[in-house]
């Protein structure tokens, strides 16, 4: 009996150890963003090094590029995969081989996914190819520049392209649930399907359709791969400027480094939070615990 | 006048067959039960004629017209699921009204019709609450009154008391049973409750396997089960319904029983035997 108890602590040992380091690595990047790394002699607290990184104009815009790659992201990819979703469950296609299909970008990293942007989508890439091919397209040249742009379209398309199936994957369980049940019923009271799909099936969706939208804008704002390879040299989207700035020759400057952490940290967070207030009070309006 | 026909209608789900081969008619107004155990494809037929699940032979025909090929939201035949399946984005009030809102009722209409209809199921100034403030029994009369509010031409009750406790279960009925002839709605009423079935409807079909067996008259069911599985079904035990006054149970003038019992409504069950065996008979 008393093997019975201790073994699930035992058997979250290992998740528990990670944890502690993952907590462990977020204090030390507070405190060194802070001011406070004493091997390199710095021992004062201070906010400095977040009020001169919020005061470079550069950082300021590698800031908002960032945000502006997650916001497009995760709207476009949200709407995209729902729609998605959406779709797959009115054909009868929630399970087998086209479920299997939509979720392949799942399993492609993101690294991949953007060496797949940069040959789709280049001046001479593939579907440039094509259009010229089929002569929609007279000069390669007359092809949006996708990549390498301020804009960093190519990295929010390569999000979207990845991202999307997400969205659907993570929403069809619910959303064909409430389609069979409720969605069922409207459609019985005489709403046609898309009326019951916008009046009762998305509402009822929307908790796993937010969750997947915020776990997409957090992953794009810190995202460092997708936008390093698919975007502008200035402005910098914020973790590839962080990074930059982690490896700085001049080991002092370190906290730098640290304090743009705790900006992505503090903002991920804030959204976080915004998000479970939001949710709470929808739930508590349905009577669901969130 | 015959409000719903069915003919030869087979329904298949995947590549089984759960109905093969279903003729039913529903006069305008009245009230019928589908009687059997489950599984044997009452709800199945609820659906078909709802059009929720497709038809793959035969045909059903509403007010002369046919409807095998209509897309559910174009039928008028509305289901109380047992489950009830409220909208619980919407207050009590929206709910009712929802089919209101389909239909393109004014926001003043649509607040008076609701008001007036759940007030008919007795929920009164229960309009702004959510579903999750009811019980199961309020859930399920305002599911009644969305249901009535789409003015189907058709009713279709899906085991709709199966989920309440016995003592609320009664009181529903008796509110079914008044609503109908209040509105005079056509109504089919899917059960596995025999007393329920025989005790409410005008007629009752018995169904077994995904085939009609018997469709009549209660009493006649009673007392000339078509065959033995009809009889079999009814063998272990029958319920007469009736009231006690002054110490006396009676049935509609038949049966006189001196009980000696408080006053008030009874059921009595006879158990095995009371069914005449036709087997024997003929």
């Amino acid at each position: 009996m008393k093997n019975r108890r201790v073994i699930p602590f035992l058997l979250l040992i290992p998740f528990m150890l990670v944890t502690a380091a993952v907590i462990a690595a977020v204090i030390n990047v507070i405190v060194q963003g802070l001011g406070y790394i004493k091997a390199f002699g710095l021992t004062t607290f201070t906010l400095d090094y977040y009020k001169e990184v919020l005061k470079r104009p550069d950082l300021v815009q590698s800031l908002l590029v960032s945000l502006k790659i997650a916001v497009f992201s995760a709207v476009f990819a949200s709407v995209l995969g729902t729609l998605v979703c959406a779709a797959l469950i009115r054909c009868r296609r929630a399970s087998g081989g086209m479920l299997t299909i939509v979720q392949m970008p799942i399993l492609v990293p993101h690294a991949v996914v953007a060496v797949f942007t940069v040959a789709l989508l280049t001046q001479n890439g593939i579907i440039p190819r094509i259009l010229y091919a089929a002569g929609l397209l007279h000069n390669y040249s007359n092809f949006p520049d996708f990549l390498y742009g301020t804009s960093y379209t190519g990295a929010i398309l390569a999000y979207i392209w990845k991202e999307a199936p997400f969205v659907a994957y993570f929403t069809l369980a619910l959303m064909k649930s409430v389609g069979e049940t409720l969605g069922e019923a409207a459609e019985n009271l005489g709403a046609s399907p898309l009326r019951s799909f916008f009046d009762i099936t998305l509402p009822m969706s929307m908790p796993a359709i937010s969750q997947a939208f915020l776990i997409i804008f957090i992953f794009a704002f810190g995202g460092y791969e997708v936008p390093l390879l698919l975007g502008a040299t200035l402005p910098k989207a914020f973790p590839v400027a962080t990074y930059i700035e982690f490896q700085a020759p001049d080991l002092r400057d370190r906290p730098y480094a640290m304090a743009m952490n705790g900006i992505t940290l503090i903002l991920s967070a804030l959204m976080a939070l915004a998000y479970a207030l939001l949710m709470h009070r929808m739930m508590k309006k349905r009577g669901v615990r969130a | 006048m015959i409000k719903l026909s069915i003919e030869d209608l087979q329904v298949k789900l995947g590549k089984n067959v759960i109905l093969p081969d279903i003729s039913l008619q529903v006069e305008e107004g009245a009230f019928i039960s589908l009687l059997g155990p489950s599984g044997c494809g009452k709800s199945t037929l609820l659906k078909a004629i709802a059009g929720i699940y497709p038809a793959s032979k035969g045909t059903v025909q509403l007010n002369g017209r046919e409807i095998t090929d209509l897309p559910p939201h174009k039928r008028n035949v509305v289901i109380v699921f047992q489950d009830m399946r409220l909208f619980p984005n919407m207050s009590v009030a929206e709910n009712v009204a929802y089919p209101l809102k389909i239909r393109k009722v004014g926001a003043e209409q649509r607040r008076s019709e609701a008001e007036k209809l759940l007030s008919d199921v007795q929920l009164e100034g229960f309009g702004d609450r959510r579903i999750h403030q009811l019980s199961g029994g309020q859930q399920q009369r305002v599911a009644l009154a969305r249901a009535l509010a789409a003015r189907p031409d058709v009713l279709l009750l899906d085991e709709p008391f199966s989920a309440l406790d016995e003592n609320l279960r009664e009181g529903m009925r008796a509110l079914v049973k008044e609503l109908h002839q209040k509105f005079r709605m056509t109504t089919i009423l899917v059960t596995h409750d025999r007393q329920e079935a025989m005790s409410m409807a005008d007629k009752a079909a018995v169904m077994m396997d995904g085939k009609i067996l018997q469709y009549d008259e209660p009493t006649e069911i009673y007392h000339h089960p078509a065959d033995e599985h009809v009889a079999e079904f009814f063998r272990d035990c029958v319920y007469l319904s009736g009231s006690v006054e002054g110490g006396v149970f009676r049935t509609d003038g038949r049966i006189e029983l001196p009980l000696g019992i408080d006053d008030g409504t009874y059921d009595v069950m006879l158990k095995a035997g009371a069914v005449p065996e036709k087997k024997e008979a003929e």
